[in-house]
Formats: C-alpha cells, sequence, structure tokens
C-alpha cells in the first residue's frame, strides 16, 4: 500500500455540490479513488452518500462540481463508462416478476455477453445457485443485494460502486460479502467504492476511508494512518511531555512513541514494560497523573470529527473504544 | 436495440398486467355483447325505444345503429375501441410499461447501463405497440365471436374485414398519442396516477366531438374513422391533414420520451 499515491486516479471529484432547494446534501466535496483500492465512504444516515454515489452515477445532477470516473465526466448516458462500471445502489432494483436467473439472463442478453464460465462464476461468487429459480421479488433484502451485485460484475467492471452492499445481509452474509469484496479487489483488480454507516465493517475492509458528515467530507484517510490509528498505545499523562520523552529514549530505549499536545504521551510497543517506563520517567523528576492502555477505533475518530453517536451502526458490538485503565 | 426490446419483451414475463387488461377487453366485450341481446330481443325493441326518446338517439337509430344486424354491430364495436374504453385502457398500458421502472425502483439500474438510453425508450414504445395492436385484435375476435354466436343476419367477410381495419385505424390514431402518456409517466414522481390522468384528457374529447375541428385533433379523430361520430351523431370525416396531424403528434411525443430518457438525471 506504500505506493498507493503513485497508483491512477480512477474516481475523482471536484467540489461536488447537491442543493434540493434549502437542503445542502453535499458541499465542494471533492475526494480521490485510486485503482484497484476499496475506498469506504463512511457517514451518518443523512449525511449525503447515496445523493454523492447518485451524482457519481449521473442519476442526479450535481449543482456544481463534476465526476470523473476513468477519466470520462460523468454525464447521464455515459455508454462509454458505464462499459467499466458496475454499481449497486441501496434500493437494490431487480423485476420481481422474473427469477434470479431470468434477471441474471436478461442483464446478460441486454449487455450482449455471450453465456460464459463467467455468467456461472458470478452466481457461485454471489451466492445466488440456490435462488436461481425463485423470483425476484420473494427473495429476501440480503439476496436482492446479492442478485444486484451479480448483475453489476456480469460485463467485468473496473470500478464497482456500491451504497451500503452490506444492507439487509445477516452477519454470515456480511462476512462473505466482505471476502467477495476482497477478492474481488485483490484478485481482479477491481477498484471498489462504497458507502457504509456500519464502521466495523468499514474497518475491516477498506483501504482508505472518506468521512461525510451533514454533506461536507471531512477526511479522508489512508489505509497506513488508519492502522496506526487503530493501534494499541499505552498513554501516560505528564506535567513536562519533554523531559519524559527523554527519559524514555535515553534510559528505556524506548522510540515508539508519539508527543501529543494535551501534555500526553503514547507508546506503540513494548507494552509489558509499562512499569520501567513510568519508573524512568518518575525518575527524572516528572509527575505521572494517569498511566492507561487505549485503543483508538475508528469509532472513536468517527465521533470526535461529527461531534456524537447517532445514527451510527454497528455489524457487531464495536463498544465505544477500548481502554483498559490503569490509573496511578 | 434489438436487445432492448428482447429485455423489454422478457420484462412482462410472469407480470398479471397483461391478464388485466385481457380481461378489461372480455368484460368490456360482454357489455356490448348483452347490448347485442338486447337489440336482438323481440321483447325489448331497443330501437323503437331509441326512436321515441328523440334527438341524438334517434339519430342514431336513423344511421342503423341499433338495428339487429352485423353491419350495426361491428360499426358498434369500433366505436367502443375508438371512443374513450380504448384510450383508457392503452393508456393504462402505455402508463404502466414507461413508468413500472420508477415505481418498482429499477430505473437506476436501467440508466447505469451500458446502454444507449434512448434505445431503453424506442424499446418502450415497440413493446406498448405490439400490446396495443394484440388487444385490438384481441378486442375485435372477442366481440366478434360473442356477436356471432347471436346469429345475427347480414354476415360476410367484407363487413368484417372492412371492421376489423377500421378497429385497426382506430388503433393507430390511439397509440400515436400515447408517448405523450409515457412522457408524463417520466416526469416528477413515481406512480401510475399522473400518465392516467393524462389519459383521462386525452379521453374527454366530447366538447370537441361535434366541432368542424374534431378530424384535426387527435383525441377526437378514432370515432371518426368510419365518417361520423356516434352520439352525438356528427358527419365528419379523416382528412389526409389528420394523418398528418397524428403523424406529427407520434413523432414529437416519441421525441419527448427519448429527450427525457436521455437527459434524465432525478432519478428517485
Amino acid at each position: 500500500m506504500g505506493s498507493q499515491v503513485d497508483r491512477e486516479i480512477v474516481i475523482r471529484t471536484a467540489g461536488l455540490t447537491k442543493h434540493f432547494r434549502r437542503v445542502h446534501a453535499v458541499e465542494d466535496l471533492s475526494l480521490t479513488v485510486r485503482r484497484g483500492e476499496i475506498y469506504a465512504f463512511l457517514g451518518r444516515n443523512g449525511a449525503g452518500k447515496t445523493t454523492t454515489i447518485r451524482m457519481m452515477l449521473a442519476l442526479t445532477r450535481p449543482t456544481d462540481g463534476y465526476v470523473e470516473i476513468l477519466g470520462i465526466r460523468m454525464r447521464p448516458n455515459a455508454v462509454r463508462a458505464f462499459e467499466r462500471i458496475g454499481s449497486v445502489l441501496e434500493s437494490a432494483g431487480a423485476y420481481g416478476n422474473l427469477t434470479v436467473r431470468e434477471n441474471l439472463e436478461m442483464q446478460r442478453d441486454l449487455l450482449g455477453l455471450s453465456r460464459s464460465r463467467w455468467v456461472d462464476e458470478v452466481i457461485e461468487m454471489c451466492s445466488l445457485g440456490e435462488y436461481l429459480e425463485r423470483p425476484a421479488g420473494q427473495l429476501s433484502l440480503g439476496n436482492r443485494q446479492r442478485l444486484a451485485l451479480g448483475r453489476a460484475l456480469l460485463h467485468k467492471p473496473e470500478v464497482l460502486i456500491l451504497d451500503e452492499p452490506t444492507n439487509g445481509l445477516d452477519p454470515v452474509g456480511i462476512a462473505e460479502m466482505r471476502e467477495l469484496l476482497r477478492e474481488l479487489a485483490a484478485g481482479r483488480g477491481i477498484t471498489i467504492f462504497l458507502s457504509s454507516h456500519i464502521l466495523s465493517e468499514v474497518q475491516q475492509l477498506a483501504d482508505s476511508i472518506g468521512i461525510i458528515h451533514q454533506g461536507r467530507l471531512l477526511e479522508e484517510i489512508g489505509y497506513e494512518e488508519l492502522r496506526r490509528r487503530n493501534r494499541a498505545y499505552l498513554e501516560l499523562r505528564v506535567s513536562d511531555t519533554a523531559r519524559a520523552a527523554w527519559a524514555l529514549e535515553e534510559r528505556c530505549g524506548m522510540r515508539d512513541f508519539v508527543v501529543r499536545e494535551d501534555r500526553t504521551i503514547r507508546i506503540f510497543s513494548g507494552f509489558e514494560r509499562a512499569e520501567e517506563y513510568s519508573g524512568a520517567v518518575a525518575e527524572a523528576g516528572v509527575a505521572i497523573s494517569a498511566l492507561q492502555m487505549s485503543e483508538e477505533t475508528l469509532e472513536d475518530h468517527f465521533v470526535k470529527l461529527t461531534g456524537g453517536s447517532n445514527g451510527v451502526g454497528h455489524a457487531q458490538d464495536a463498544g465505544p473504544g477500548k481502554k483498559r485503565g490503569m490509573r496511578s | 436495440m434489438i436487445r432492448a426490446i428482447r429485455a423489454e419483451f422478457l420484462k412482462l414475463k410472469g407480470s398479471k398486467v397483461p391478464l388485466w387488461t385481457a380481461l378489461a377487453v372480455v368484460a368490456y366485450a360482454s357489455i356490448a355483447v348483452a347490448g347485442g341481446l338486447a337489440q336482438k330481443s323481440p321483447d325489448f325493441d331497443m330501437a323503437a325505444s331509441l326512436r321515441e326518446a328523440g334527438g341524438a338517439w334517434a339519430e342514431a337509430v336513423g344511421l342503423g345503429y341499433y338495428e339487429f344486424g352485423w353491419e350495426s354491430l361491428l360499426r358498434q364495436n369500433v366505436q367502443g375501441l375508438a371512443g374513450g374504453v380504448g384510450i383508457l385502457l392503452f393508456g393504462f398500458v402505455a402508463a404502466y410499461v414507461f413508468g413500472r421502472e420508477r415505481k418498482e425502483g429499477t430505473d437506476a439500474t436501467l440508466l447505469t447501463a451500458p446502454v444507449e438510453r434512448r434505445y431503453f425508450a424506442v424499446a418502450k414504445l415497440v413493446i406498448v405497440a405490439a400490446w396495443v395492436l394484440a388487444l385490438t385484435v384481441f378486442w375485435f375476435s372477442v366481440q366478434t365471436v360473442g356477436f356471432a354466436a347471436m346469429q345475427p343476419p347480414g354476415f360476410s367477410w367484407s363487413l368484417i374485414w372492412h371492421s376489423l381495419g377500421q378497429s385497426l385505424q382506430a388503433a393507430v390514431i390511439l397509440y400515436a398519442m400515447l408517448p405523450i402518456v409515457g412522457f408524463v409517466a417520466l416526469l416528477g414522481k413515481p406512480g401510475y396516477l399522473k400518465p392516467m390522468i393524462a389519459t383521462a384528457m386525452l379521453s374527454s374529447a366530447g366538447p370537441v366531438v361535434s366541432s368542424e375541428i374534431a378530424r384535426l385533433y387527435p383525441p377526437t379523430m378514432p370515432v371518426l374513422i368510419d365518417g361520423a361520430a356516434w352520439m352525438p351523431v356528427v358527419h365528419n370525416e379523416l382528412t389526409a391533414v389528420s394523418w398528418a396531424i397524428v403523424a406529427g403528434v407520434f413523432i414529437a411525443g416519441s421525441a419527448a420520451v427519448m429527450w427525457r430518457f436521455a437527459h434524465t438525471a432525478d432519478v428517485r
């Protein structure tokens, strides 16, 4: 992932804005997605995720700004772009009176694709085998999502744009979808842009994350940065950070730490030597007011950025950041 | 283009709507056949009663509309299709074909497919044409079979072919107006109400039918197919200009539908 910035930009939005009369759904949103990465677009319900995706797919006309995918400016009827893009929207539309097989066959025929092994592979990948003869209208929401993904994959797109792809899936289905998306990105080089409000889901899947709140892109975080943020650390709250840092380096040989502005030091390795660190700092004449093990999760970060946790979902009980305190 | 048309046909598979439209035809044909039975009944001399009623009814009887015979029954057959019932039924077909994608949420899938959007518009117009043609032939067949069971006098094959030809001409004029219904179905909020209101407006041609411009106004043209509108009885014939207007309405409506498909960017 180190060479991520060198890779081709596949999706670019610039100053993307959408106002619905007085409602500013998306405001001056500029993001970039690079080839082969899984980009998670994270935000609460109503943050502007779906509107952004609809503008990407030329289903909603921007008030201002533009979207380029694979170097093509997205406009209605951008056929050349859509030949290389697969998409699944939140509503996951399928023809309810047709069976799963007929829905897929219709799409295959519409796109002029020959009946190949790929169709069977798509059916298998999306776990649709046992539902082939069932009318799409009788499928659960989760299975409709699988069908929509199957349809989106039929023409072997280079880019997949997915709006809440795990919507309606059970925990096993979510795990399968995660694996499938990983395989599509890693094994087939498909660039995936997905929206989600499920933090734990995104955390396990994404190479990059964009956080949108009230229509504005608050932050884009790369994979390495995300990992760093998710690392466990030992936090010392001290009276003099400069002197404490000196003690850690000179007396303990510890360099894997950062000094923060709030008079804390975060140590990212060697946690079994916690007593040694506190002893060294104390011997250097620095008072320690708190010492605790912490782990900043994406959720902590998200809440910090957006100023609350309402409307944010959890695939599993992620909890609001794990903290194991050792107050002294 | 062919693939888009094939897809449109497949979308109807398993749908109950074609069956409903066929049942509507059977229901209407049953009423027409019941009317034929009333004309046949010696106990209920319909022609005499209407002659006594005077006015437009008496005039219609004078034109031979209520005499029990093949010619009269087949004329009523064409007028039934050409009048309000045909446009309501065909309008419903157009509203369904054009409005269904938006109503059922499949429009986004359709509009993000790597296929020229105007192909979908053309494919839908083709489906509506095929559906209208099938319903017209079915309508004519069901009523004709119903009439035949009553054994009216005056049968000839030339009468049958003439009446079928007139029914198809009426259907062509009605079909030419359907792109307008399709266009309305693509505007605003999804649903069938708006296009059906547009259809109802097209069917309410009453005030115009007795005027001179009836032959130039598409909603009133179908009832003039055999040279006279029925109730009120008006003698007026379609001219080349009438057919040019029909063609113009179809071309303008189709262009509007294709433009809307190609440029729509407010998918909900």
